[in-house]
């Protein structure tokens, strides 16, 4: 129970109580340079994990090779995947680099290879999915702008005018468009936005205020 | 074959690929076949080397054959050292002018050490070669490559000394003075010993300094003083600066904030008090987290699998935090209605918590063995990445409710789109205001802004979390006025421009840095 329960809220205590007496305190104080040093130990650990996480990924996805998994094809394909781009970016660097016909070197084969692979192979892969969002948000909107009940109008009405300020058509039709727009957005919607601005921050520093003080322990498993 | 054989048998695997894919990668590697040394000694110790870079073809030439005729007439100065040259493109013919009468010309192609040739060319230099290096490119197409730049003599460079203050920078607080003894003043030589530096004097551009104090111009002085440590060294006198900052020990700017959650945590602790004395409070009806009930009911009525996602943030975002808490709640009941719980996680340290947290509810719930920790796995740090594998794990399970909450960025979008095209009920929350329209467009039922981290509370209704969201309310509240007193302010200021300066006073007082 000390350790499982006790401990761990403990060091959350005396962890957060630093964390925000190193907020107020002065550049040069001895808590602020304890602060700081805290967020370099906090990368240290990082990086250290991080060795541990590529340990464990090769484990877990080699047994699942080995016990003729039905995922094999995809932690065989992860495995290799990350050694061939761990070998460029460690060999060749993992920013590109001009490299110099005149002058070759014998780590130029490594070079670029790591940011060749993010360049033409991540990228597009994160672009191809983010690119869904443009279909997404047509469907969405489809479904969200029918004029099915008195708010889902204003919400219809608005939308469209917001959308002709925005577009140069709507400006050209009548160019009051471009202000309405302007209106809406910067005073009725910036005051929604911020009234859920502040009721979120009122909310997210009482839950840090429970955390801290351990009136919050789910987070622990169990109450 | 057992298995810590298959793990050598692979470790040895491994190591043979990468030792090969080395190896290999020599083949490739274009260095070695391009590359021709010509060196050239007129004297003894007047010695000009040529290093001419070939193409493929010509290096791989017999050793017999003698080198390529190229004009490469580097000038060079009287000086007593050695000159190289790097020419690439086709080598002509190489003239070399020395004070000596004859001067050896070595030609090799470094991929095979026998294609080395040894010219004799006549070398009438009128002074020796200096220490120097030319490296002209000549186009491979140029018939005749330009010749060599002259390589100027270079002057022999002045070793630098570094000088450095420890600290550089010293911090006292208004209306005391700074000890100077404890700065330290030293030097590094070229050849990397440190020395101590004694300090002659010192200056400052505002106060007054001594010998070992340096003192604010007044007791309220708040900012920077730059001094200057007047010191000499091998018999020339020279300066190092360094700051000292007076300030207090603490930001005063940011002292609102310390006041404000001190009253906010006063207020909610005083609220927890009360509640847990038997006050009842009451809490209005969020549709979102009723339906989660009827969410997880339907999934167990069709046999399909419950989803819940708690965003890409790791434990460090309060919003996550707050999406275990009803993970919690949610594992509860599936583990009641014997559902199965699909947990995909963004990162590492949200999976283990997850994974804790769902045990735990399974265990309280009375169902241990209905526990799967394979159904809360780990996918991805990589957003769109993650959306993807979560994507896939949608439209393999077809999940009858997804949970998203928590917090969630431009992915949003796409997994309630997704969510709504299997036919899930889907029940959202996140406090990323740029992702809200997109959660209520696009989700059955949404928590916005505060609502998901008042969840934990009208779950579970227990003293302390009703407390703390009556806390949060007052806060609110107080929000509120403060917020209607800076409208009325402002807009009295624009009737009366004589109220500007009230307004100005209020505003400086909640300003933060």
């Amino acid at each position: 129970m000390f350790l499982r329960k006790t401990l761990p809220l403990l060091i959350c205590f005396f962890c957060g109580v630093f964390a925000i007496v190193g907020f107020f305190s002065a550049e040069g104080t001895a808590i602020n340079t304890y602060y700081e040093k805290l967020a370099k130990w906090n990368s240290i650990i990082a990086a250290f994990a991080m060795l541990l996480g590529v340990g464990n990924l090769i484990r877990v996805n080699f047994i699942k090779i080995t016990r003729n998994h039905h995922d094999k094809i995809y932690c065989a394909i992860l495995i290799a995947s990350l050694l061939i781009t761990a070998t460029f970016g460690i060999l060749g660097g993992v920013y590109p680099t001009k490299i110099d016909p005149a002058n070759p070197q014998l780590m130029d084969f490594f070079k670029n290879k790591c940011a060749y692979i993010f360049e033409y192979m991540m990228k597009p892969m994160q672009s191809t999915m983010f690119s869904l969002l443009a279909f997404f948000v047509a469907s969405a909107a489809f479904r969200a702008f029918r004029a099915k009940s008195f708010e889902a109008t204003i919400l219809l009405v608005t939308a469209f005018i917001v959308m002709l300020g925005r577009v140069p058509i709507g400006t050209s039709i009548w160019p009051g468009f471009a202000g309405i727009s302007e209106w809406i957005l910067s005073t009725v919607n910036m005051a929604g936005s911020r009234a859920i601005t502040l009721g979120a921050a009122v909310g997210a520093t009482a839950a840090c205020l429970k955390i801290i003080l351990g009136l919050e322990t789910r987070y622990l498993g169990g109450e | 074959m057992s298995f810590q054989v298959k793990l050598k048998a692979l470790t040895i695997a491994l190591l043979v690929s990468i030792s090969s894919f080395f190896l290999l990668s020599s083949a490739f590697c274009p260095i070695f076949a391009q590359t021709a040394e010509i060196s050239a000694q007129p004297q003894a110790a007047q010695t000009a080397e040529v290093t001419v870079t070939a193409p493929a073809a010509e290096a791989a030439a017999p050793a017999s054959q003698p080198v390529p005729p190229a004009e490469v007439k580097p000038e060079i100065p009287a000086a007593p050292a050695e000159a190289k040259i790097e020419i690439t493109g086709e080598l002509k013919s190489i003239e070399i002018q020395a004070p000596a009468q004859t001067a050896e010309i070595t030609a090799t192609a470094t991929v095979q050490p026998a294609q080395t040739a040894e010219v004799a060319a006549p070398a009438v230099t009128p002074a020796p070669a200096p220490a120097a290096e030319v490296k002209p490119e000549t186009p491979a197409a140029a018939p005749a490559p330009a010749p060599a730049p002259a390589s100027k003599p270079a002057a022999p460079a002045k070793k630098a000394v570094k000088f450095t203050a420890t600290p550089d920078t010293l911090f006292i607080t208004p209306g005391s003075t700074c000890d100077l003894s404890k700065v330290k003043l030293e030097v590094k030589t070229p050849e990397g010993e440190i020395k101590p530096v004694s300090v002659d004097s010192w200056s400052a551009d505002t106060g007054s300094v001594n010998m070992t104090t340096y003192t604010p111009p007044t007791a309220a002085f708040k900012g920077t003083a730059a001094l200057l440590a007047n010191y000499t060294y091998a018999g020339e006198t020279l300066k190092t600066e360094l700051e000292i900052k007076v300030r207090k020990p603490y930001i005063e700017e940011r002292l609102i904030v310390l006041y404000m959650a001190l009253i906010l945590a006063i207020i909610i602790l005083l609220s927890i008090n009360k509640a847990t004395g038997g006050k009842n409070y009451f809490i209005r009806r969020i549709g979102g987290l009723n339906a989660i009930d009827e969410a997880i009911g339907r999934s167990t009525e069709m046999g399909k699998p419950v989803l819940y996602l708690t965003g890409l943030s790791d434990m460090s975002s309060i919003s996550t935090i707050a999406s275990i808490s009803i993970l919690s709640y949610v594992a509860t009941k599936t583990a009641e209605y014997e559902t199965s719980l699909l947990v995909p996680c963004c990162r590492s340290l949200v999976m283990n918590t997850a994974r804790e947290v769902v045990k735990e509810s399974y265990l309280e719930a009375g169902k241990p063995d209905a526990y799967n920790a394979e159904n809360i796995k780990y996918i991805t740090d990589d957003q769109f990445g993650f959306v993807s594998g979560v994507d896939g794990i949608m439209l393999r399970e077809k999940p009858a409710a997804n949970f998203y909450l928590g917090h969630f960025m431009a992915e949003s979008l796409i997994y309630a789109e997704t969510g709504n095209s299997i036919g899930a009920i889907q029940i959202a929350g996140t406090s990323e205001f740029s992702q809200i329209p997109f959660f209520v467009a696009a989700c059955d039922y949404c928590l916005i802004g505060e609502e998901l981290f008042a969840a934990s509370a009208y779950l579970s209704r227990k003293p302390k979390d009703v407390g703390t969201l009556r806390g949060q309310d007052i806060a609110k509240l107080a929000i509120m006025v403060i917020v209607i007193i800076g409208v009325v302010l402002e807009t009295v200021s624009v009737i009366n421009p004589g109220m500007a300066s009230s307004l100005g006073l209020y505003k400086s007082f909640f300003q933060t840095k």
